[in-house]
C-alpha cells in the first residue's frame, strides 16, 4: 500500500495572544483523504491550531502566528494568500450548527453563489442536490429544499452545515467537535459520514471524545500546554501510545 | 441481522468473525489429517501438519490483535462486546487444538522411526473421529450463531471421555502385561490424552459461544465420565 500524499504540512507553528503562547513550535503532516483528530486537554492549543489552517485566527486582533503551513506545497500563512478563497478550500464545521437563518437551498447554495461557481440555476441545483448527497441529507430533505433550515434537527442541521462547506468545493475539512451538541443516534450519523467523505476530503477533527477519536479518524494528535505531545496511527495510540503523557491522557488518568 | 449506523464498525466485526471461522477451519483440517494416520502413519502429510501449525499460530495473534484494536477503537457494547471478548478465548483454544494435532504428528513419527504401530489403532481413530465431530460442531455452532448447537457440543463431550476412558483401560492391560514397547505405549497414552484434551478445549468454546449469544455462562452439570482423570 502506498503511503498517502501529504496535504498539509505545518513546521515550527507558533501561536500568540498578546504575549502568551497558545501554540508552541508545532509541527504535523496531515495526510491527503485521512482523518486526524486532535485530542487532548481544555486549553491546550488543538483548536487554536485548527483554526491555523484556514487563517481564523486572523480574525482575533490579538492572535499572532508564525511559522509554516504548506497546502499542496504553498505557504497558506503567507501575506499574498487570500483568506476568503483559502477558506472555499479549507471548509469549517463548528461545534453548534450554524445555519443562516434562510431556506435549507440558499444555506447550500449561498457559497457557491458568491465564488460564482454556478452559471446558471440548473447548474446551482445541481450543485445544492450533490452537497447534501455527499452529507447524506438529501434524501431527508430533498422535499422540502424551500422549508426554513432552522427548522431542522440540530443532526440534520449540522450535515446542512457540512454540506454548505462541501459546496464550494474544498479539499479539506475542519471540524471543530462536531458532535458536541448532538444525541448518540445524530453522532453516529456524523460520524459514519465523516467516513464516507474521507474518500474526497482530506479532514481533520478536534474532539474531546476520546472514543469518537478512536473511532473516526486514522491518525491522532495528541496535544498539551501548547505543545504536540505526539501524533501516530489512531490504533497505536489507543493501544500503545509513545508517551506518557498521551497515555495518562487517553487511560483518564492525570498527574 | 441489523447492522450499525458505522459501516466501518460492522466491517470490523465482520472481519472478526470470519477471522475466527477461518482459523476453526484450519484447526479442523488438521485434525482430519490425523485422524486418517492411525492404521498407516504418512510421514509427508505429518510433515504438512507439522509445518502448517504456524499459520494457527499468526490467526490466533492476529485475532488476539484484531479484537484489542476494536475495543479501543469502536468501544463495543451488548452483544458487540461479548463477541469481541470471546474471539481471542475462541483462537486461543482453537490454537491449542493445533498443537495437540501437531503434537500427535510427532509422537506418530516417532512410532514409525522405531519400526513399530499404533495400539489399537481403531480405538485411537474413533477418538480422534470423535474429537474432530466436536470440532465440526463448534464451528458450526459459532458460524451459525446457534447456542443450542454450542449446549449439545459441550454435552457431548462425554462420549469422548468415555472412549478415552475405555482406551486407557485397554492400554494399561497391555502395559501391566508387558505385551508392548514401553516407548510405543506412552506415545499412545499421550496421544489418546491429546485427543481427549481437544474436546475439553471445544467444550470450552462452546462455552464461549454461548456466552456471545445468551450473556449466561453455561453452568457446570456438564455431563462428565466418572472416571475420566486416569
Amino acid at each position: 500500500m502506498t503511503e498517502p500524499k501529504i496535504k498539509l504540512k505545518a513546521t515550527d507553528v507558533d501561536v500568540f495572544y498578546d504575549e502568551k503562547q497558545a501554540l508552541k513550535t508545532v509541527s504535523i503532516d496531515i495526510l491527503e483523504n485521512q482523518v486526524t483528530a486532535f485530542i487532548g486537554p481544555s486549553g491546550c492549543g488543538k483548536s487554536t491550531f485548527l483554526r491555523c489552517f484556514n487563517r481564523m485566527n486572523d480574525v482575533i486582533p490579538s492572535a499572532r502566528v508564525s511559522g509554516e503551513i504548506l497546502l499542496d506545497g504553498k505557504n497558506i500563512l503567507n501575506e499574498d494568500v487570500d483568506p476568503v478563497l483559502l477558506r472555499a478550500q479549507v471548509g469549517m464545521v463548528f461545534q453548534k450548527a450554524n445555519p443562516f437563518p434562510k431556506s435549507i437551498y440558499e444555506n447550500v447554495a449561498y457559497g457557491p453563489k458568491i465564488h460564482g461557481l454556478a452559471s446558471n440555476k440548473d447548474e446551482l441545483d445541481a450543485i445544492v442536490e450533490d452537497s447534501l448527497k455527499k452529507a447524506g441529507l438529501w434524501s431527508e430533505v430533498s422535499d422540502r429544499l424551500n422549508d426554513k433550515a432552522t427548522g431542522l434537527s440540530g443532526g440534520q442541521q449540522q450535515r446542512l452545515c457540512i454540506a454548505r462547506a462541501i459546496a464550494v468545493n474544498p479539499t479539506i475539512l475542519l471540524m471543530d467537535e462536531p458532535c458536541s451538541a448532538l444525541d448518540p443516534i445524530a453522532t453516529a450519523v456524523i460520524e459514519d459520514l465523516i467516513e464516507n467523505l474521507r474518500e474526497k476530503y482530506t479532514i481533520i477533527i478536534v474532539t474531546h471524545s476520546m472514543q469518537q477519536a478512536a473511532r473516526v479518524s486514522q491518525k491522532t494528535a495528541y496535544f498539551h500546554l501548547g505543545h504536540l505531545i505526539e501524533c501516530d496511527d489512531t490504533a497505536k495510540v489507543f493501544t500503545n501510545p509513545a508517551h506518557e503523557q498521551t497515555e495518562a491522557y487517553i487511560s483518564g488518568k492525570i498527574g | 441481522m441489523q447492522t450499525h449506523i458505522s459501516a466501518a464498525f460492522s466491517e470490523d466485526l465482520q472481519e472478526l468473525d470470519q477471522m475466527v471461522v477461518s482459523l476453526s477451519g484450519l484447526a479442523q483440517t488438521q485434525l482430519r489429517s490425523i485422524t486418517t494416520m492411525m492404521a498407516d502413519i504418512d510421514q509427508d502429510i505429518i510433515s504438512t501438519i507439522i509445518a502448517n501449525d504456524a499459520k494457527l499460530d499468526e490467526a490466533d495473534a492476529e485475532i488476539f490483535n484484531k479484537a484489542l484494536q476494536i475495543i479501543a477503537l469502536r468501544s463495543p457494547r451488548a452483544e458487540d462486546l461479548r463477541k469481541v471478548m470471546v474471539s481471542p478465548t475462541i483462537a486461543n483454544n482453537l490454537e491449542r487444538i493445533g498443537d495437540y494435532a501437531k503434537n500427535i504428528g510427532k509422537r506418530l513419527i516417532k512410532i514409525k522411526d522405531a519400526g513399530g504401530a499404533v495400539l489399537f489403532p481403531d480405538e485411537l481413530a474413533k477418538l480422534a473421529d470423535l474429537a474432530l465431530g466436536l470440532v465440526i460442531g463448534i464451528n458450526d455452532a459459532y458460524a451459525r450463531s446457534d447456542a443450542a448447537k454450542a449446549r449439545s457440543v459441550w454435552e457431548e463431550d462425554v462420549h469422548l471421555d468415555n472412549a478415552y476412558n475405555t482406551y486407557m483401560a485397554k492400554m494399561l492391560k497391555v502395559m501391566d502385561q508387558g505385551e508392548c514397547d514401553a516407548a510405543i505405549g506412552s506415545h499412545c497414552l499421550f496421544m489418546a490424552k491429546n485427543l481427549e484434551r481437544i474436546g475439553d478445549h471445544a467444550t470450552g468454546i462452546a462455552e464461549q459461544i454461548h456466552f456471545r449469544i445468551n450473556a449466561v455462562v453455561l453452568d457446570d452439570d456438564r455431563p462428565k465420565a466418572g472416571d475420566a482423570e486416569q
